[in-house]
């Protein structure tokens, strides 16, 4: 039986009738159009699906859309501005730290939350904070660059 | 990767989820922060009929100091565990069996209950938690009981959680003073079964008892050394009486054990790769 949920996403209240096994990936992509957020392995390991959900980032392929009832949900379509790109976004696209893309929302989501918390991490501060979060082009120093110089 | 078919429930009290895990028995499972149990789901590993979803339940998400005792609510996450003060200041090796696990996209979500009610031999927080001695208060609408971690997990998948039942808090007696907890992890591979690895973490606690030195103190005359993936049924425990002393605990326990452990392990371990 389809449930109601009401949840704020990228500051824009949204309602909704959901069926419980929807996983907030889904709801997000399929119900809201926030393509942006991606699929990868679906299980937890890659981070692709990352979102900020209450303030702390978490992989939305293993939360169901009616756990993200009465919650707030930020995702990379949240992040630009009538001004422009986010500046992690704007450091990314300097720094080449995007190829095929796929893992940049995620990795950008995890990179917003760290710079939130703590405006000048270290080296070590970064890779912690992306460690859930895998490139397959990159190599990852690119990113770590773009993420230092914000 | 779909998702069976199931229905949500969301309890804002422990007394309301004993009554719906009591209503549906088998056919219902407890959802913590489902970074097994999604998995598990979409893998069509399991498929309940009803999810019990714990995250509006307040009174299971805290840790306090109870005399002797740090009492940590089941719904408190294993990001949570690497931070909080009282963790790090009496009980390292929990924290650093928190730190190793998944990543921080998976910790921010992981309980303590889950990784606990999971029961899969490679948990991280279980070895720590068997040595520290800590017990686990099972709720139910029937009652409440108290049992020790060392017996509650019965094999892979497997522990004395019966299906009506919520793992509200795991209560960890603190460490006294002499009590020298450390954790260590280790990747050991079986030469005859090149792809096989496993990673038991094991913690010595260790009491002081000989005079103290300036820098090598006589520990470890005897030691608990629980380890994970190391047995098919049960964290393996082993109290034993080692002969080594050593300086630094935190650094050499694995060394030490390290005999004990390849020959008490079932199946039985190859020397740790880099050999002991
Ligand atoms: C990518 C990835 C990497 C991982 N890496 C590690 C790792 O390195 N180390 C490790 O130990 N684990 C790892 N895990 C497994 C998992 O994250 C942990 O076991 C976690 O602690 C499970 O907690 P949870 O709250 O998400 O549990 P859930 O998935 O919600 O539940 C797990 C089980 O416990 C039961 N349960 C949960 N809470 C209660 C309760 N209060 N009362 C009764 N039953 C309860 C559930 O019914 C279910 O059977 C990983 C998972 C993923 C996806
Ligand atoms: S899609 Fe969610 S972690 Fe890979
Ligand atoms: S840019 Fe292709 S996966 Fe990261």
């Amino acid at each position: 039986m389809k449930k109601l949920i009401k949840l704020t996403v990228n500051d824009r209240e949204v309602e909704a009738a959901v069926e419980p096994n929807l996983t907030l990936t889904d709801f997000l992509r399929y119900e809201l159009n926030l393509t942006g957020t991606k699929k990868g392995c679906e299980t937890g390991d890659c981070g692709a699906c990352t979102v900020i959900l209450d303030g702390i980032p978490v992989n939305s392929c293993l939360v169901l859309a009616v756990q993200a009832n009465g919650r707030k949900v930020e995702t990379i379509e949240g992040l630009a501005t009538e001004e422009g790109l986010h500046p992690v976004q704007d450091a990314f696209v300097e720094h080449g730290a995007i190829q095929c893309g796929f893992c940049s929302p995620g990795m950008i989501m995890s990179a917003k939350h760290l710079l939130d918390k703590n405006p000048k991490p270290d080296e070590g501060e970064i890779r912690a904070a992306i460690a859930g979060n895998l490139c397959r082009c990159t190599g990852y120093q690119k990113i770590i660059d773009a993420i230092k110089s914000v | 990767m779909l998702l069976p078919k199931f229905d949500f429930h969301e309890p804002t009290s422990v007394d309301e989820a004993c009554e719906i895990l009591a209503t549906f028995g088998p056919k219902a499972k407890v959802l913590a922060g489902g970074t097994d149990l999604m998995v598990n789901l979409k893998k069509k590993i399991l498929a309940p009929e009803n999810l019990v979803c714990l995250s509006r339940i307040d009174s299971l998400h805290g840790i306090v100091e109870e005399k002797d005792q740090i009492v940590i609510g089941g719904r408190y996450t294993v990001a949570e565990l690497t931070v909080d003060p009282l963790v790090e200041k009496k009980l390292g090796a929990l924290r650093s069996g928190a730190r190793a696990l998944g990543s921080p996209l998976v910790r921010n979500r992981a309980t303590i209950a889950g990784n606990i009610g999971s029961a899969r031999p490679a948990a991280d927080l279980p070895p720590s938690l068997i040595a520290y001695g800590a017990t686990v208060i099972l709720v139910s609408s029937q009652g409440k009981r108290e049992v020790p971690l060392g017996d509650f997990f019965k094999g892979p998948g497997f522990t004395e959680l019966r299906p009506e039942e919520v793992l509200t808090e795991v209560r960890v007696p603190v460490p006294t003073a002499g009590q020298a907890p450390a954790t260590s992890t280790w990747a050991c591979a079986r030469p005859r079964i090149a792809t096989w690895s496993m990673w038991p973490p094991i913690l010595p606690w260790t009491r002081r008892t000989g005079p103290s030195k300036p820098h090598g103190l006589s520990w470890g005359r005897w030691a608990r050394h629980p380890c994970g993936p190391a047995g098919p049924k049960r964290h393996w425990l082993v109290r034993s009486r080692t002969r080594r002393s050593f300086s630094r605990p935190e650094k050499r326990p694995a060394r030490t054990a390290s005999p004990l452990m390849t020959s008490g392990a079932q199946p039985a371990i190859a020397r740790p790769w880099w050999g002991f």
